[in-house]
């Protein structure tokens, strides 16, 4: 029996690019938060107190930009206020609204902490921001993996590779900008970058093979929907394999510092890679599984706007990224003090 | 799937999900305890993902819809008298009847499949508890609205129905869905779909009275009611008769033309 659709609505993805960029962003400052915490608690002069400058610069970025690609996915921004108005506490993205503010608050005491110097306030303020980050992890995974009408979504994978990738992306931005903060010029902080970054990159491997193995063993929903769409849509095959190289490529430059320690192009290809894999994950994660049908066969194909709701919402946000960026390293250069500095 | 006489409807209503059993039987538990020890056990505040309180609705009503799929015939008059009715944008709709071409290996003329669709208006539906701000919530009779003046339009909603019964709308940009047409069994009239059916093919009623229409028919063709994912543990309470096993959990086929809103 060969069943034809004659006629059905196109459905519409409900959350756009600006989704991808805020997990995407959010994911990072949770990364660049745990290493910042770690970095104050650290013995001085250690590898990972000396990468503070370079955790601090990236949770400053990605905390003051991924709140912003948060409010922009809403299609009522301005009804932000009704998060608090209307608290309900049994909705994870509520809970949300009330754990991202605290996780902004405490980052950017954190990073004020730093600027002025102060290890005490550092160390303070360091263990409620490893929580809080903690608590980011947590609602943002819950808040796709409940979602029982998509399989891709509803199984407790999703949320650990989140986390993974998340903190794959922050290691390889902390490497991008050792080509401007001035603690990255240390190779040993370059090492200790690598040393996560393999870590990390084994983790999620071994994610994935959980999830394949259990998949297959289990037969569950997620796996097979996934053996499906890779089955029937070459878009789907193409993504596997392209995040399957970028990933071989990824773990194979962690296993070899040799290639990347000593080469600014390398390092620059290294950290834009593992940033590439994170985002691509996202983007096949929401976008690409918004256009699998909940009902309907084939798929519901996205276009791209070019506007804000598309191609220049995902651009504004990345620019976003780069002003900031550039305001915070010229604040450093140009105000900050030595021992900032180093 | 037994008729919704009052006893059904309320027990299948009751049916809980795998996890809140559980959660059931420890509440149990405690109230045992409780009311051994005479210890006031005040009830837990809602867990992540409960079904909020329902909101007075029409009082002593449950609605639900049946649709008679031998007596639909593709012709789309439901979904121009809602549009109508309800004006959503043009290419976004709260009902429409997708349209299948069945052809079997045995040579012989394809058949058509006609199947409307609309919100389920579900007794457990999975949009309520999701929604951040209590926009969307479910009334006493069952009907799961959107209050699109405190929706904030995150699409969590959207999401969340197995059954993409939900959509932003382009003009009011909030959460946008089929309202049973509350506001005209308010006023005592049919929903759009139901009173533009040429072949009779939808019946609104009331679950809860044994003696409406809707029952009756469910009664008559108990063996043959079917619902949209059962699975989901949505409990649906928009109810098919004639629909074929093949669509009853999504369809596995070739897409085909689809009606792709240009704005």
């Amino acid at each position: 029996m060969q069943i034809t659709e004659l006629l059905t609505p196109q459905y519409e993805a409900a959350w756009l690019p600006w989704a991808v960029q805020y997990f995407f962003l959010v994911g990072m400052s949770t990364g660049a938060a745990l290493m910042a915490a770690w970095g104050a608690w650290s013995r001085p002069g250690s590898a990972a107190a000396r990468a503070l400058p370079l955790a601090i610069v990236l949770l400053l970025v990605t905390v003051l930009t991924a709140p912003v690609s948060l409010l922009a996915d809403l299609h009522q921004p301005a009804r932000f206020w009704h998060f608090y108005a209307y608290f309900t506490p049994w909705s994870w993205m509520s809970l949300g609204a009330i754990l991202l503010p605290l996780f902004v608050i405490l980052a950017l005491g954190l990073c004020l902490a730093w600027w002025r110097g102060s290890l005490r306030w550092m160390r303070i303020l360091a263990v409620p921001l490893a929580i809080s980050a903690a608590s980011i992890v947590v609602y943002t995974g819950a808040e796709i993996s409940v979602v029982r009408a998509r399989p891709l979504w509803n199984n407790p994978w999703v949320p650990v590779n989140l986390a993974l990738t998340a903190w794959l992306a922050a290691v390889g931005a902390a490497l991008l900008l050792t080509l401007w903060v001035p603690a990255g010029r240390e190779v040993a902080v370059r090492a200790w970058l690598g040393k996560l970054g393999l870590f990390l990159s084994l983790a999620l491997l071994a994610v994935a093979s959980v999830w394949v193995a259990s998949g297959h063993v289990m037969q569950t929903p997620s796996f097979l929907e996934a053996l499906d769409l890779y089955a029937d849509y070459p878009i789907w095959r193409i993504s596997l394999w392209l995040s399957v190289i970028l990933g071989a490529f990824v773990l194979a430059l962690w296993l070899r510092p040799g290639l990347w320690l000593h080469s600014r192009i390398m390092g620059i290809v290294l950290g834009v890679s593992a940033c590439a894999a994170a985002w691509g994950f996202r983007w096949a994660l929401f976008m690409g599984v918004q256009g699998v049908p909940k009902y309907g066969a084939g798929l519901y194909v996205y276009h791209i706007p070019l506007g804000g709701d598309g191609l220049m919402g995902i651009i504004g946000v990345f620019g976003l990224c780069v002003a900031v960026l550039t305001m915070v390293l010229w604040a450093l250069e140009h105000k900050g003090s030595k021992r900032v500095l180093s | 799937m037994k008729p919704a006489c009052p006893s059904t409807v309320s027990a299948d209503a009751a049916a809980p999900l795998p996890c809140h059993s559980k959660r059931g039987f420890l509440k149990e538990l405690l109230g045992v305890g409780a009311s051994a020890t005479v210890i006031p056990i005040m009830p837990v505040q809602a867990a992540m993902g409960d079904q909020p309180p329902r909101r007075p609705g029409i009082p002593g009503k449950r609605f639900g819809m049946l649709i008679d799929l031998r007596k639909c015939i593709g012709c789309q008059a439901c979904t121009v008298s809602c549009s109508v009715e309800n004006q959503p944008p043009i290419g976004q709709f709260r009902t429409t009847v997708l349209q299948y071409e069945i052809d079997k290996e045995d040579g012989s003329a394809p058949a058509m499949v006609s199947l409307p669709r609309l919100c389920n208006h579900c007794d457990n539906p999975p949009c309520v508890p999701v929604c951040p701000v209590q926009a969307t919530f479910q009334r006493e009779d069952g009907m799961v609205l959107v209050d699109n003046e405190r929706c904030v339009a995150c699409g969590y909603c959207v999401q969340a129905c197995p059954y993409d019964a939900r959509f932003i709308n382009h003009e009011t940009q909030t959460a946008d869905k089929c309202t049973f047409c509350e506001h005209r069994l308010e006023a005592g009239l049919l929903p759009a779909c139901v009173e533009s059916c040429v072949g009779g093919a939808r019946v609104i009623g009331d679950l809860l009275d044994a003696d409406s229409e809707i029952n009756r028919q469910m009664e008559q063709h108990k063996d043959d009611i079917k619902v949209l994912k059962p699975g989901m543990n949505t409990s649906p309470r928009v109810f098919y008769i004639g629909l074929p096993d093949e669509f009853v959990n999504e369809v596995e086929g070739q897409a085909s033309v689809r009606l792709v809103a240009d704005y």
